[in-house]
């Protein structure tokens, strides 16, 4: 797929790098680059704004909106209709009864209404995070994630090869001890972070780990 | 018993020298005044025998030479007294004065001859009272006589003290100098710079005369002080004589204005 | 106050702390059911809890504290200045900028010990750096400008590394290393950086009696038998190991070594020898204390130590400002 991508050419969100290019339509996320948003507008040009999915109403919500602005209606029609096929049978899997907890550097987790915990859901698993009343992604001390035993930790991967301290946390001796003697540790990855169809890879992945590691659940 | 001995002694800094081949011999029992104008390496005499400068020549302390010894023998055998009074921490004084007794021991674990000792050095300053008291609550002379008393209790056969009278008034300063006499008296050789010629002149058994790195003049007092010497060193007139207690020597003015 | 009864109140005041620290966190255990967890009884998670995050960092916390307290008492000594200590003269910063370019540069994923190490040249070249622009003359004035210069220095160097670093949470961290924390350090950190601090106490500890020796000045130390070199060499030498070892695990926790000796000096009746076991004493119960409050006054939320330092620190400057005054005709 890289080889069709490479048709695509990469900008870093400056204005004039993007109005020099001169798009139809800019496709942009609501919360990136607000400024360059509102200069691109002034000079003329249409940008298209989309929320950030927190979950999969959100996704098939964003799969309609493409279709209104590139003017492909039915190509996301079918696109939903697929997505939904999957969502389905996912739905027919039985629930394992684990417990899943997200870790991300700096001792974040996920709680209810956001992306990951969706996709925890659809896998069959409970969120550590919802399950202690958090929404959103907010910090979760470390004893407070040991003290719940989670099944299976998501961790996040390091972004670049670059060291930094704060992905310290996902080594720290506690964790490791969790991993070691119960939990599974799943990295999380590029399908976890934006709502597309293909974050049900991240679903099916999860499940797919948490079924080998535990088995297969009551019917 | 000689104590401190300078063979051909010189020290060059920057290239400029600032002692020129000094020779001397100070014995115990003595209060030697080192004078001179300013500048004439009074201070860098004192800092030499205390092994502060580097020097050429030979300097022996006790009969031994410098090099021979290690920093303790050396801190045992010569206690310093700078001009600067200066004491950055509110000690109270006897903690002060036994500072002195580090080179013998820790002076925290202070046995009963370290006190003595302490107690004896602060006797002879005639400071016996002020123990629990601390030096920012004294007055000039009395932080002057506690920091000598410190170097007393070094117990050492020298002691080298620079301008120890300098900005002290009349009594104060004849106080230290009396007190420093008696000392001397009991067997410890002094050695003290000073400005002021007829404290020098009164209260020192020999006085040294130094002028641009050279000892012009060593001997006693009034053989030292004549009208000539110190118009030719000091550029200044004297009035030399004596009363039944000693010299007096009064600088009265210039001995030429024009030079 | 004897000196011995002073040296066993503070040690009875770091044990209490010790232990209080042992027992406060978000992980509601009581205090048997904690105690018997370190000790490996009990339910898995709860001795999880206890020997790998809560015991690190009570150790940390008291190694850190009597690195920052001795460090302080042993600078104030050497350089005969009551406002010297490593967050003053910038040490610890630069501390910080060589554990971040350690860091950062990827040489600490090299090796582990990249870090510390990395630290520790920050802190000697920042203490050179000190010593040549304020010349031997320690006076107060250009003591501090030098450590302002250097840590302003520091400060920034880090900021920019930090900022310039491909990794997107980077530049959140310039919190941590100029802050200094110490929640979720584990057995590892205490394993990378106790060794080196041990090894920075024995050389202050060792200065000990040229420090008294100092108090009448650099010439009047030698002709009472110190050498003053080897004392400027273990001083200097012990702060960088030392605090450098500090830092690299925890960031940069300011106000400790200034605070405390001055506290303490007047009970140890001035001596700079004897301050240097109390300070360390002293600032390791400072230190667990503030790391106590830290998980009591906001438990939810991750409070920087160095906050509440900065916050005992800075009316300690105000009230020094006024003392000054006062004395001032």
């Amino acid at each position: 797929m890289y080889a069709d991508a490479g048709v695509y050419r990469i900008n870093y969100g400056r204005a004039e790098e993007i109005f020099l290019m001169r798009p139809d339509v800019v496709l942009s996320g609501a919360f990136s680059k607000p400024t360059t948003v509102s200069m691109l507008r002034r000079l003329g040009i249409r940008v298209e704004l989309f929320e950030p999915a927190a979950s999969f109403a959100g996704i098939q919500a964003a799969i309609v909106k493409m279709g209104r602005v590139l003017g492909r209606r039915e190509a996301a029609a079918e696109v939903l209709s697929a997505f939904n096929k999957e969502v389905a049978e996912l739905a027919r899997q039985p629930a394992l009864g684990k417990r899943a907890a997200m870790y991300y550097a700096n001792s974040y987790t996920s709680g209810g209404e956001t992306l990951a915990a969706e996709i925890v859901k659809r896998a069959g698993l409970e969120n550590l995070g919802s399950q202690l009343g958090f929404t959103g992604t907010v910090k979760l001390p470390l004893e407070v994630l040991v003290m719940g035993r989670p099944d299976l930790i998501v961790g996040g991967r390091g972004m670049t090869k670059a060291k930094s301290r704060s992905f310290e946390i996902v080594n720290h001796p506690a964790v490791r001890a969790l991993t070691r003697n119960h939990a599974a540790l799943v990295l999380s990855d590029q399908y976890w972070i934006c709502g597309t169809p293909f974050t049900l890879r991240a679903v099916k992945n999860l499940a797919a780990t948490a079924r080998k590691a535990f088995g297969e659940g009551k019917r | 018993m000689t104590v401190l001995q300078f063979d051909n002694v010189s020290v060059r800094f920057a290239s400029r020298t600032i002692l020129d081949r000094i020779g001397l011999e100070i014995a115990s029992g003595e209060v030697v005044g080192v004078i001179g104008p300013n500048g004439a390496g009074k201070t860098t005499l004192i800092k030499a025998g205390l092994g502060l400068w580097p020097a050429t020549g030979e300097i022996r302390l006790d009969g031994r030479p410098f090099g021979e010894l290690s920093r303790r023998e050396r801190a045992r055998l010569v206690a310093y007294v700078p001009q600067e009074r200066d004491v950055v921490w509110e000690m109270a004084v006897a903690s002060l004065v036994s500072l002195g007794r580090l080179p013998y021991g820790s002076s925290l674990r202070a046995g009963g001859a370290d006190r003595a000792v302490v107690a004896q050095a602060m006797n002879d300053m005639d400071i016996a009272d002020f123990g629990e008291r601390t030096v920012s609550e004294l007055s000039v002379g009395e932080r002057a006589r506690v920091l000598m008393a410190r170097a007393l209790a070094q117990d050492t056969p020298l002691l080298l003290a620079d301008e120890p009278a300098s900005g002290l008034d009349p009594e104060h300063q004849i106080r230290l100098l009396a007190l420093l006499r008696r000392r001397a008296g009991k067997g410890q050789a002094i050695v003290v710079t000073l400005h002021d010629l007829q404290a020098a002149a009164r209260w020192c058994d020999r006085l040294i005369l130094m002028q641009q790195g050279r000892i012009v003049a060593d001997g006693p007092p009034l053989a030292v002080l004549t009208e000539a010497r110190i118009a030719e060193v000091y550029n200044c007139a004297a009035f030399v004589g004596a009363d039944d207690r000693g010299p007096i020597i009064i600088p009265t003015g210039l001995a030429d204005p024009e030079a | 106050m004897t000196y011995r009864l002073l040296i066993a109140l503070l040690t009875a005041a770091m044990a209490l702390m010790f232990v209080v620290a042992l027992l406060v966190g978000p992980a509601k255990l009581d205090v048997v059911n904690s105690l018997m967890a370190l000790f490996g009884h009990g339910n898995q998670a709860a001795v999880l809890v206890m020997q790998e995050i809560r015991l690190p960092r009570a150790i940390l916390g008291m190694t850190i504290g009597a690195t920052l307290g001795l460090s302080g008492a042993a600078l104030q000594g050497y350089l005969r200045n009551p406002l010297a200590d490593p967050g003053v003269l910038g040490i610890s910063a630069s501390a910080s900028l060589g554990a971040v370019l350690a860091l950062y540069t990827g040489l600490a994923a090299i090796s582990s010990l990249a870090l510390p190490l990395g630290a520790m040249v920050g802190a000697v070249i920042s203490v050179v750096l000190i010593q040549a622009l304020a010349g031997s003359y320690t006076g107060t004035l250009s003591l501090i400008l030098s450590g302002v210069a250097v840590g302003s220095f520091a400060s920034a160097a880090t900021m920019l590394a930090l900022n310039l670093s491909p990794n997107p949470f980077a530049s959140l961290e310039i919190v941590f290393w100029m802050l200094g924390s110490l929640s979720d350090r584990s057995m590892e950190h205490v394993g990378l950086a106790v060794p080196f601090m041990a090894v920075g106490w024995v050389a202050l500890v060792a200065s000990a009696r040229g420090l008294d020796a100092l108090t009448l000045g650099g010439d009047v130390a030698n002709t009472l038998g110190a050498n003053v070199g080897r004392v400027r060499s273990l001083v200097v030498i012990g702060v960088a190991v030392a605090v450098g070892g500090a830092t690299s695990v925890a960031g940069s926790i300011g106000f400790v070594g200034l605070v405390v000796p001055h506290i303490l000096r007047p009970l140890v009746g001035q001596w700079p020898s004897r301050l240097l076991l109390a300070s360390a004493l002293g600032g390791a119960s400072l230190v667990l204390a503030a790391d106590v409050a830290v998980r009591m006054i906001a438990p939810g939320r991750d409070i920087k130590i160095g906050v509440l330092t900065a916050l005992i620190g800075a009316p300690f400057f105000v009230w020094l400002v006024m003392k000054t005054r006062r004395q001032m005709p």
